[in-house]
């Protein structure tokens, strides 16, 4: 697929899309905290693989090699026009009506959103390659071309920071969350 | 406030990121990459080989022949000095056309006897 891709083939490259587009969306919309340039930033990721196929040698490197172009290009779109504002994610719409339960459910989610959003880049990073992404701290590593102990102390860090920013109201949230959804 | 231990604060945790917010992939998102993959004009990634301009080695030996040849017929003429500075060949001619060389014998022997102009 990856050969056929490099050989201009559109469908084969249809067939890679449909595979890693969730993940490298789900990734970047992490990193840019639910911002409305997501989907550009996703969509400039693969087409960087469009046009330079031949950066990837083997087809089992690709994940780790599209995530890592998109993670410096969603950095990098952050640190050229900063705009962290995480009620974008409330941007999401769902369109059916929600209960009030789901209301509470929802400013519960948005509070640990926000928290994850409020982490330094390389914590949340590394938090969304293995917690949200279920990537081994070898993968996501690699994606981050670091060493596996510095995936281990940033992934320690991140905890204990989201720990400290949901340390108020972290019972009454597990407590929200466990009594509405079940 | 409730205290936790630290075993019960990242089982919470743990909890807790389960519930963050799993983004919807927006509709038509991968139908727009692919539209804008086909709509990329098709480059090709080659750079056309530009053959370098014909260059014949031999051309490089004509002046240096030329200036050799002119070398030996100069040189097999008795006119060759009359090329150069009078600074240069002058002096140099009048060293070699001294018939008594300086040694610096006079100069010691002047010194001894305390003549030093």
């Amino acid at each position: 697929m990856l050969l056929a891709s490099a050989r201009r083939d559109a469908a084969a490259f249809a067939e890679l899309v449909s595979r890693y587009y969730k993940p490298v969306y789900r990734m970047v919309w992490r990193m840019m905290n639910g911002n409305a340039e997501t989907e550009d930033v996703a969509q400039e990721a693969f087409v960087k693989l469009w046009q330079n196929p031949a950066q990837i040698r083997e087809a089992k490197a690709l994940k780790g090699w599209l995530m890592r172009v998109a993670s410096n290009l969603a950095i990098d779109r952050l640190r050229s026009a900063p705009h962290t504002d995480i009620n974008a994610i409330e941007e999401v719409a769902d369109p059916n009506q929600r209960t009030d339960a789901d209301l509470d459910v929802r400013a519960a989610t948005g509070r640990i959103d926000h928290a994850i959003a409020r982490l330094p880049e390389r914590q949340k990073l590394a938090l969304t390659l293995v917690y949200f992404e279920g990537m081994s701290n070898i993968s996501a590593a690699s994606v981050m071309e670091i060493s596996v102990d510095a995936i281990e102390s940033l992934l320690t860090r991140g905890r204990r920071t989201l720990r400290e920013s949901l340390a108020e109201d972290w019972r009454g949230l597990l407590d929200e969350l466990s009594s509405k959804v079940g | 406030m409730e205290k936790f231990d630290s075993n019960q604060m990242d089982a919470a945790l743990d909890k807790l990121l389960k519930h963050a917010t799993d983004p919807a992939i927006p509709e038509g998102a991968e139908a727009r990459l692919m539209a804008a993959i086909r709509g990329m004009e098709q480059q090709p990634n080659v750079v056309k080989f530009q053959p370098r301009p014909k260059f014949h080695r031999w051309a490089v030996g004509i002046p240096l022949a030329a200036s050799l040849a002119l070398g030996i017929y100069l040189g097999s003429k008795d006119t060759f000095d009359a090329y150069f500075p009078d600074s240069i060949i002058g002096g140099t001619t009048a060293d070699l056309s001294d018939s008594a060389p300086s040694t610096g014998l006079d100069d010691a022997e002047s010194y001894a006897e305390g003549d030093l102009t």
